[in-house]
């Protein structure tokens, strides 16, 4: 469902430039929770920008259900639905102004809209708070409305980038439950985080991202026989201390 | 997964995980975004109580303010008139006494005699005031300290406005006052002592020739003076238009007030609230986007221009201040009509520019410091043009700002003449269209979406890979530059209107090249637009040649009649001075030979023009509009540049002119390539040149008699069977997106490629 193919995104030019990610190759088929994880700066939020098509790669491509981005970035945004912890609300509209906003945005019409808007409230637990005032709500009820704002045009990809970032222990297993949900629907999720002992306990499969290459890539049992470390932990702290690239192995 | 398409079947996938159905989004136009996008920027814009206070809170209480503190300067003006306008300085009681009494003497005598001198403040309307109580309204007399006091300090400090010492005669002398010798000392750099001065000696001349005058007269009753005169004051109409000069500068202030905080909060706000990401993350194009946001903050600009001209009108209107304020006239609805005409160009434009400023600021700091200079750099202008002299002409119509708060100007005074003022209009929206374009192209970009670069700089970034196709953007930005610099070039050429007609000729096709062919070519070079595919320069069949060979050649006698159609309807707006003026440089330009005429105006403008209005503008139109509607814009420019920018501009040459923009706009739509047009447009231009140059010839012919202005009925017939006849065939033989485009291959998916 999603294909990334050599994806490279390089900032400026000369001896100034960096290369964020470099030629990363990756799949998720429907149902499976792919952790892309790293350390800040791994170049993982870049990717997902690529993929989502809001930045252009300087080489490589992304496919999602068979729609590549590089031609077809309208159809594939519609397909993705996206989670940034960093994502704010519009201060002055209420949630169910928002889901509607958005609803609208992705081409829903008015009873599709209304029948989501609904629904969602009813999955995120947004009732009580729906026709407040999204400035007043709390950090927890802001993360459920961005939660139900990806979900709003039922995409079959959901993107969550530090989904936990910020969050108390009540509003990570919010979104715990929330992955687990759109797992169950057969929906493609990637999550980037850098909380790897959270991430354990989402992810079906891993790829350890460091200075934007693909490290390790396969199940928590795969890396632990290719590292012949226990935790993902410390598989980071090896790739840390390494002065060497390590190529992939899957 | 393979292949570049849709491939829905290749995983399984449980209820549910289906995307819903949408149109898609490339196929939905602004119209379908536009409710959804403006509803939310709408409401998010209206709901800020900053916003409110702006719109609502300012006014309310900015005009009574405003009002109160007029009234209080007006009060004040006229508590001073009440008081002495004159201070004079004179050392004894007996001088003082002496200077009154010859000022009184004097005040009467000008009365009497000479009334037309006084001045209006000196004429008093009270009929029954005595010209000691003039004097006394005037003059008050001080008597300075000390014995010998420094009468040049006394002046230079301004303590005084003149030092007065008398010295009387002894001897009596018949006149109406004791005769004396005055010293006066004024200051030169204060016109109140000068006008104290002038004061001052008015009397005393006049007491002195009404003397001598008298003394004469005694000895010969008959006698008069050599010369008489007589003196009109009429008050000036240019100086000062007092607050209703103020007026543009304050309706432009109030505008730009509305605008700036929705631009900030929906552009740089976006940004620091972390929504942007979400929401170029929408299938929406992003023009889409902005042009929703442009439609936010144009709505709350006009709203508070509108407010603000209520509460400014309620406020004179309940201050009886009318006609201190707009003249005689009062409020009229004219009046309100031209005030509204102007706020809403003035929103359009400056709603624009904001949006371009703040689109790219990465927050509301960064954004307010960009238009702190905006502010600065629109109030300066609206200062000079406050300056006597200034009107909206020649290249002033086309200059941003200026040419606005001068048609807002000339429309308060009633002096606004069509031309100019559609040149301003027009110019201003394009403008506008520029600054929009600029915006769409800064707005939510890489940079700006990842923080991760600057932002200016991106706007002169070229794209990464090359480009087979104009943006709308890119066609803005080429319009908008057209304008200013067409007349900046027409402008120099015509101070070289003293060289021979072949070298301006020669000199206007280069210009018309550089402009034309050389701008819209750099601009596609700058953005890696592929200018062969780009400008549709491809070659055609040979019927459609056949088709343009007989439409250019046939179609000037319907031109020439649309010509005498539009001249019927009264749409001529040349003075019969500037006529002369153009039927001299059509006869100069007989002098030169025809076959450079043809070059330079048939061929190479031919060429040039449709390299621009075809090649490039129709182009970049299509990527945003139907390609017959794009043909209907595209000529509609066409039409209005020649009417605006052209050498001796008329609107008579609009209808012609947009006409023949419409036809060669859809020519080259239909036949997929610029060609045929430039090859229709040549032939055109050059036939009529042809025609020009013998139309002696053709007179003694019968074919075009100077004493019938129209042209005969068989060349009519003739000219509209050959038009209808090429049009008809190229329809039949084309589609609406251009029979020689030809099929694009797909490209193969890289897993596709042969190993």
């Amino acid at each position: 469902m999603i294909s990334v193919q050599q994806l490279t995104r390089q900032f400026g030019d000369g001896p100034d430039a960096v290369l964020a990610v470099d030629h990363l190759s990756f799949e998720v088929p429907p149902g499976e929770v792919y952790g892309l994880l790293g350390p800040n700066g791994a170049g993982k939020t870049t990717t997902l920008r690529m993929v989502l098509g809001l930045l252009t790669p300087t080489s490589g491509d992304v496919e999602i259900l068979g729609y590549r981005v590089s031609e077809h970035a309208d159809e594939v945004k519609r397909q993705i639905g996206l989670v940034s912890a960093s994502a704010g609300l519009y201060q002055w509209l209420t949630p169910r102004e928002i889901l509607e906003f958005f609803a609208g945005g992705y081409g829903l019409d008015p009873e599709q809209v209304q029948h989501q808007v609904e629904r969602l409230a009813d999955l995120m637990d947004l009732r009580r708070f729906l026709d407040r005032r999204s400035a007043t709500l709390s950090t927890g009820q802001k993360q459920r409305v961005n939660l139900a704002r990806a979900l709003v045009h039922d995409p079959p990809v959901v993107l969550l980038d530090e989904p936990t970032r910020g969050l108390d222990v009540v509003g990570s297993q919010v979104v715990f439950d929330f992955v687990n949900t759109l797992r169950s629907e057969g929906k493609a999720i990637v999550v980037c985080t850098h909380q790897l002992d959270e991430a354990e306990r989402l992810c079906d499969r891993f790829g350890l991202l460091f200075r934007g290459r693909l490290r390790y890539e396969g199940t928590l049992q795969d890396l632990r026989e290719q590292t012949q470390r226990a935790t993902i932990v410390e598989m980071f702290l090896d790739l840390l201390r390494s002065p060497q690239p390590v190529e992939v192995s899957a | 997964m393979s292949g570049s398409g849709p491939d829905h079947d290749s995983s399984p996938r449980k209820a549910g995980t289906r995307p819903f159905r949408t149109e898609k989004t490339a196929a939905r136009s602004f119209l379908h975004n536009a409710p959804v996008l403006m509803k939310k920027e709408l409401r998010e814009t209206l709901r800020d109580r900053r916003t409110i206070v702006t719109l609502l809170a300012m006014p309310i209480l900015l005009y009574p303010l405003l009002g109160m503190l007029f009234r209080f300067v007006a009060i004040g003006q006229s508590k001073s008139q009440n008081e002495p306008q004159y201070i004079i300085s004179i050392v004894t009681d007996a001088e003082a006494l002496w200077l009154n009494s010859a000022l009184e003497a004097g005040e009467a005598i000008l009365r009497e005699n000479w009334p037309d001198r006084l001045t209006a403040m000196e004429a008093n309307p009270n009929p029954d005031q005595t010209p000691a109580e003039a004097v006394a309204s005037m003059v008050r007399m001080v008597k300075p300290d000390g014995d010998a006091p420094d009468v040049r300090t006394l002046v230079a400090s301004m303590e005084s406005d003149l030092v007065i010492r008398v010295e009387l005669d002894t001897v009596e002398q018949q006149s109406r006052v004791r005769g004396g010798k005055i010293f006066v000392t004024a200051c030169s750099d204060s016109v109140t002592s000068q006008e104290a001065l002038r004061y001052v000696e008015d009397r005393i001349q006049a007491t002195n020739l009404f003397s001598l005058f008298k003394q004469a007269r005694f000895q010969n009753p008959s006698i008069q003076l050599p010369v008489r005169a007589e003196y009109e004051l009429v008050a000036s109409n240019r100086k000062s238009k007092g607050f209703l000069g103020l007026m543009p500068l304050v309706l432009l202030l109030m505008t730009v007030t509305g605008g700036v905080y929705p631009a900030i909060d929906l552009t740089a706000g976006e940004r620091e609230r972390d929504t942007l990401e979400t929401l170029v993350a929408l299938p929406i194009p992003r023009v889409h986007l902005l042009f929703a946001k442009y439609i936010a903050v144009l709505t709350v600009t006009l709203m508070t221009g509108f407010i603000n001209s209520i509460a400014m009108s309620a406020t004179v209107f309940v201050l009886q201040m009318e006609t201190q304020l707009f003249g005689e006239a009062g409020l009229t609805p004219t009046f309100m009509l031209s005030l509204a005409v102007v706020l809403v160009v003035f929103a359009l434009f400056y709603s624009a520019v904001l949006l371009a400023i703040t689109s790219s600021s990465r927050s509301f700091k960064e954004a307010q410091a960009y238009l702190i200079p905006l502010m600065l750099m629109s109030i300066s202008p609206g200062l000079v043009v406050l300056l006597p002299g200034w009107h909206l002409e020649g290249v002033l119509a086309v200059i941003p700002l200026i040419n606005m708060l001068l048609l807002a100007g000339d429309l308060f005074t009633g002096t606004a003449s069509i031309l100019p003022a559609t040149a301003a209009v027009v110019s201003t929206l394009l403008y506008a269209a520029g600054a929009l374009a600029l915006a769409a192209r800064l707005f939510g970009n890489d940079a700006v979406a990842t923080g991760s670069r600057g932002t200016w700089s991106d706007l002169f970034q070229r794209p990464p890979h090359a480009q087979t196709k104009i943006s709308p953007g890119l066609a803005a930005t080429g319009m908008a530059a057209l304008f200013p610099l067409y007349f900046f070039f027409m402008g120099l050429l015509n101070r070289t209107s003293a060289a021979q007609p072949e070298h301006r000729l020669i000199l206007g096709a280069v210009v018309t090249i550089l402009l034309f062919a050389v701008l819209p070519a750099g601009l596609c070079l700058w953005q890696k637009v592929r200018i062969q595919p780009a400008w549709r320069i491809r070659a055609v069949s040979a019927q459609f040649w056949v088709a343009v060979i007989l439409l250019g050649l046939g179609t000037w006698p319907l031109i020439y009649e649309l010509v005498l159609a539009t001249r019927s309807l009264g749409l001529v707006n040349l003075s019969d001075s500037r006529l002369q003026q153009v039927a001299e440089i059509l006869e100069r330009w007989k002098q030169v030979p025809l076959p450079l005429m043809i070059c330079t105006l048939g061929v190479i403008t031919g060429i040039s023009e449709e390299i621009f209005f075809r090649g490039f503008l129709l182009n970049g139109l299509r990527e945003i509009l139907r390609p017959n509607v794009s043909a209907v814009v595209c000529g509609i420019l066409f039409g209005l540049f020649h009417v605006i920018a052209a050498d001796g501009a008329t609107l008579e040459r609009f209808l012609p002119s947009a006409a023949l923009g419409i036809v060669l706009s859809w020519i080259a739509v239909r036949t997929g390539s610029v060609l045929p047009g430039m090859l229709m447009h040549v032939l055109h231009n050059s036939s009529l040149l042809a025609l020009a140059a013998y139309q002696g010839q053709l007179s003694q012919l019968m074919v075009a008699n100077a004493d019938q202005e129209h042209l005969p009925m068989l060349w009519l017939t003739g000219s509209a069977a050959i038009v209808t006849g090429c049009l008809f065939w190229v329809w039949r033989t084309s589609s609406e997106n251009g029979s020689s485009i030809p099929v694009l291959t797909p490209i193969p998916a890289v897993n596709e490629l042969p190993k």
